[in-house]
C-alpha cells in the first residue's frame, strides 16, 4: 500500500481560502436528517468526523464550510453540513467527542462512506486515550474496509507533534484493512485541510 | 330507545350520544365540524333534532346547553391567544431531542433522542416518570396510543420498534423484521395494532399483544417517512414515500388499495383530515396536495414557489390546512377543492421544519431551525408570540389537547414545557 504523508507542502498554503468549495449546505430539521442517512445517491458522501473532545472537528467541520471558526463551542450533540468538494456532494458528520457521549458514536455508523479522526497534537496526555477510541472505532462491523483520513492537528501549536510521530502512537502502519492518510492540519486557520479533503475524493470506495 | 346522557367532545367538536336500546348501553357520535364563535346554536339544536329521533322537545334545552358550552370552548383562545412563559425545561437527555408527544390529558409528555432512550415526563412538575431504555440507537419517532395512553411505541434507528407500557416503563413486545431504521411508528386508535414505516421502503403491520408482524406492506420505491391510520374504523393506513408517493393499504389484506401520485419530489409529510375523507400531503417539490380519498383524486395543489413544503397539518376539525416551508413562512388555507389562502406566516428568519394548529383552532404553532417557536393567530397570520429561549433548531413541537400547553424539542438536547 502506497501511503502520502501530506506533511510536506503543508506551510505553503497558510490563509488559502477554498475555492474548490462552490457550495456550503447547512443542514436542519428531522426530515433532512432523514434525507442524509438515505443510502446515498451516486455522487453524495456521508464522511464521519470523529475524535476526543477539543481535537477541532467541530472548527474543521466550519473550516470546510467556509464558516466563522472563531466562536466554536463543545458540541453536545452533533452538527451536520453539506459541501460540495470536485464533483462530489459529501455530507459531513460532525459527532461531539466528550467522554460520556462516546459510547454513542455508533449511532451513526450506519452508511458512512470516509471515517475522518481528528487529533490534538499538542494534547499528548491523551495520545493513548485517543489511539484506543480509534482503535475501537476500526474494530466495528459497521465501518470495516471504510477509508480512514487522520487530520493531525493544531500543528501551529509549539507542542504539537509532526504527524509521523502521530501515526506511529496511532499504530496506523498496522492498519492492513483498509486504506489510510494523515494529514497534518490547521483548522483553525485551514491550513492542510484541502488536501486531506482532496484525498477523501480520490479515495472514495466503489458501493456494493 | 331512551336517552342517558349527552358527553361532549370539545375538540374537534362533538356530541355523544349515550342511551340504551333493548337494555344495552350505546353511544352515537355526532360531529360539529362546522361550529364556530359565529354559530347559532338555536338553529344547531334544532337540525340535530330533525336528524335524531332521540333529541326530543324535552332534551333541547339541555342540547343547547352543551352546544354552547362547546363554543365558549371555542372563544375561550379568543382573538389574542393564551401568552405562554417558559414553565419548565426538561434537561436530562444527554444527546439531541427528536420527536415529542403530549399524552391525551397532556399530563404526561414524551421524548425521543439520540441518547437511545425515550423518556416520559410528568408536565406539572417537570420530572422524568421513566426513562425506558433498550434501544441500541436513535430514538426518532415516538407516540401514546390514544386515547387511553397506557402505553407507548418507539421507532429507532436500530431498525426496531418498542411497545411500552407507560406505568411500569417495562418492554412488552419488540417489534422486529425492518432492514432500516424505523422513524415512524402509530398505534391503531381502536385495535391493538402498530403500524411502522422505515427505511428499508416498506411499512409493516403488528400486532402489539403478542409483537408478531401481521403485514409487510411492499410497494414504494424509496424511504417510506410518513404514516398514519384512518381516523374512523383504523381500517385503512396511509403511507408517504421519498419516492414521492402516498400509498393507501387496507389493514386486514396486504396490497396497496390505492397510490395517489402527483407530486414530482419526495412527500415529507402526509395526514388525514378528522373524518378520514381528506389527505394533505407536502412534498420537497414545493408543493402540498389536497386528496378526496373515497374518490382517491387530488382535488387541489398548493404551490409555494421556490421552497420545499417540509410539513403539512390540519385543524382538528379538518377544515383547514397549514404547510411549513422551507423560506421560513407557513401558510393556512381552506381545505376545500377551491383552497383558498387564508394566512400567510412570515417572521422565521430559517426553515420551519414543524406546523400545528392549536386544538381549538385559533392559533397556528410553527417551529423552526432559526432556534424559536413561533404562535401566530390562525386567521389574520400575525405573529402572537415569540418562543426563545432554546440553544439550538427546534426539532418538534405539540399543544397539549386542552391548549394550555406546548412542548418544544430542540438539538439542544432539551425539552421546554411553555405554559
Amino acid at each position: 500500500m502506497f501511503v502520502l504523508f501530506g506533511v510536506s507542502n503543508f506551510y505553503k498554503l497558510t490563509q488559502l481560502k477554498f475555492a474548490w468549495l462552490s457550495r456550503s449546505g447547512q443542514i436542519n430539521g428531522l426530515l433532512n436528517i432523514l434525507r442524509k442517512l438515505r443510502s446515498n445517491p451516486d455522487k453524495e458522501l456521508r464522511l464521519l468526523l470523529l475524535g476526543l473532545d477539543n481535537a477541532g472537528k467541530t472548527t474543521l467541520l466550519k473550516q470546510l464550510a467556509s464558516e466563522d471558526v472563531n466562536h466554536v463551542t463543545p458540541t453536545a450533540g452533533f452538527n451536520i453540513k453539506s459541501v460540495l468538494s470536485s464533483g462530489f456532494k459529501l455530507n459531513v458528520w460532525d459527532i461531539g467527542g466528550q467522554r460520556k457521549i462516546r459510547p454513542y458514536w455508533r449511532n451513526y455508523f450506519e452508511n458512512t462512506d470516509i471515517l475522518i479522526y481528528v487529533v490534538d497534537c499538542s494534547d499528548h496526555q491523551r495520545l493513548e486515550e485517543t489511539s484506543l477510541e480509534l482503535a475501537e472505532l476500526l474494530q466495528d462491523d459497521k465501518l470495516r474496509g471504510v477509508p480512514l483520513l487522520v487530520y493531525a492537528n493544531k500543528q501551529d501549536l509549539d507542542t504539537a507533534l509532526p504527524a509521523s510521530e502521530v501515526a506511529q502512537h496511532l499504530g496506523l502502519h498496522l492498519i492492513r484493512d483498509r486504506t489510510w492518510q494523515i494529514q497534518a492540519c490547521v483548522a483553525i486557520e485551514g491550513t492542510g485541510v484541502k488536501e486531506g479533503m482532496e484525498w477523501v475524493c480520490k479515495n472514495i470506495p466503489v458501493r456494493k | 330507545m331512551k336517552l342517558l346522557k349527552f358527553h361532549l367532545r370539545y375538540h374537534p367538536p362533538g356530541i355523544t350520544l349515550e342511551y340504551t336500546k333493548k337494555g344495552i348501553v350505546r353511544n352515537k357520535d355526532i360531529d360539529l365540524l362546522e361550529l364556530d364563535s359565529n354559530s347559532d346554536v338555536k338553529v344547531i339544536a334544532n337540525e340535530i333534532k330533525q336528524k335524531e329521533v332521540l333529541i326530543t322537545e324535552e332534551v333541547l334545552e339541555q342540547l343547547q346547553q352543551c352546544l354552547e358550552t362547546l363554543k365558549k370552548r371555542i372563544e375561550h383562545e379568543g382573538p389574542a391567544g393564551k401568552r405562554f412563559y417558559i414553565y419548565k425545561t426538561l434537561v436530562t437527555h444527554l444527546l439531541p431531542v427528536t420527536n415529542v408527544s403530549f399524552d391525551r390529558a397532556g399530563n404526561r409528555c414524551i421524548t425521543g433522542s439520540y441518547d437511545r432512550t425515550c423518556k416520559i415526563w410528568d408536565v406539572d412538575s417537570g420530572t422524568e416518570i421513566k426513562t425506558l431504555t433498550g434501544h441500541q440507537n436513535v430514538v426518532y419517532s415516538v407516540a401514546f396510543n390514544y386515547p387511553i395512553c397506557d402505553m407507548v411505541v418507539t421507532g429507532s434507528f436500530d431498525k426496531s420498534a418498542k411497545v411500552w407500557s407507560a406505568a411500569s416503563g417495562q418492554c412488552v413486545a419488540t417489534l422486529w423484521g425492518h432492514s432500516g431504521e424505523v422513524v415512524a411508528a402509530q398505534f391503531a386508535p381502536k385495535a391493538h395494532k402498530v403500524a411502522t414505516a422505515s427505511m428499508d421502503r416498506t411499512a409493516k403491520l403488528y400486532d402489539v399483544v403478542t409483537g408478531a408482524e401481521l403485514h409487510t406492506y411492499v410497494g414504494h420505491k424509496a424511504e417510506v417517512i410518513a404514516l398514519q391510520f384512518d381516523q374512523n374504523d383504523c381500517q385503512s393506513l396511509v403511507t408517504g414515500s421519498f419516492d414521492g408517493t402516498i400509498c393507501l393499504w387496507d389493514t386486514r389484506v396486504k396490497d396497496c388499495v390505492a397510490v395517489l401520485r402527483g407530486h414530482c419530489a419526495e412527500v415529507s409529510g402526509v395526514q388525514y383530515s378528522w373524518d378520514s375523507s381528506l389527505l394533505a400531503s407536502a412534498s420537497l417539490d414545493g408543493s402540498a396536495r389536497l386528496w378526496d380519498v373515497r374518490q382517491r383524486n387530488c382535488v387541489a395543489t398548493l404551490t409555494t414557489p421556490g421552497a420545499e413544503v417540509l410539513d403539512v397539518s390540519f385543524d382538528w376539525a379538518g377544515r383547514r390546512l397549514a404547510t411549513a416551508g422551507s423560506d421560513g413562512a407557513a401558510r393556512v388555507y381552506e381545505a376545500r377543492a377551491d383552497c383558498r389562502s387564508l394566512a400567510h406566516m412570515q417572521g422565521h428568519s430559517e426553515e420551519v421544519s414543524k406546523v400545528c394548529f392549536s386544538p381549538a383552532g385559533g392559533s397556528l404553532l410553527t417551529a423552526s431551525a432559526d432556534k424559536t417557536a413561533r404562535i401566530w393567530n390562525s386567521n389574520t397570520g400575525n405573529c402572537l408570540q415569540m418562543l426563545s429561549g432554546h440553544q439550538s433548531e427546534i426539532f418538534s413541537c405539540a399543544f397539549s389537547y386542552a391548549g394550555d400547553t406546548i412542548v418544544t424539542a430542540s438539538k439542544d438536547n432539551s425539552c421546554r414545557i411553555w405554559r
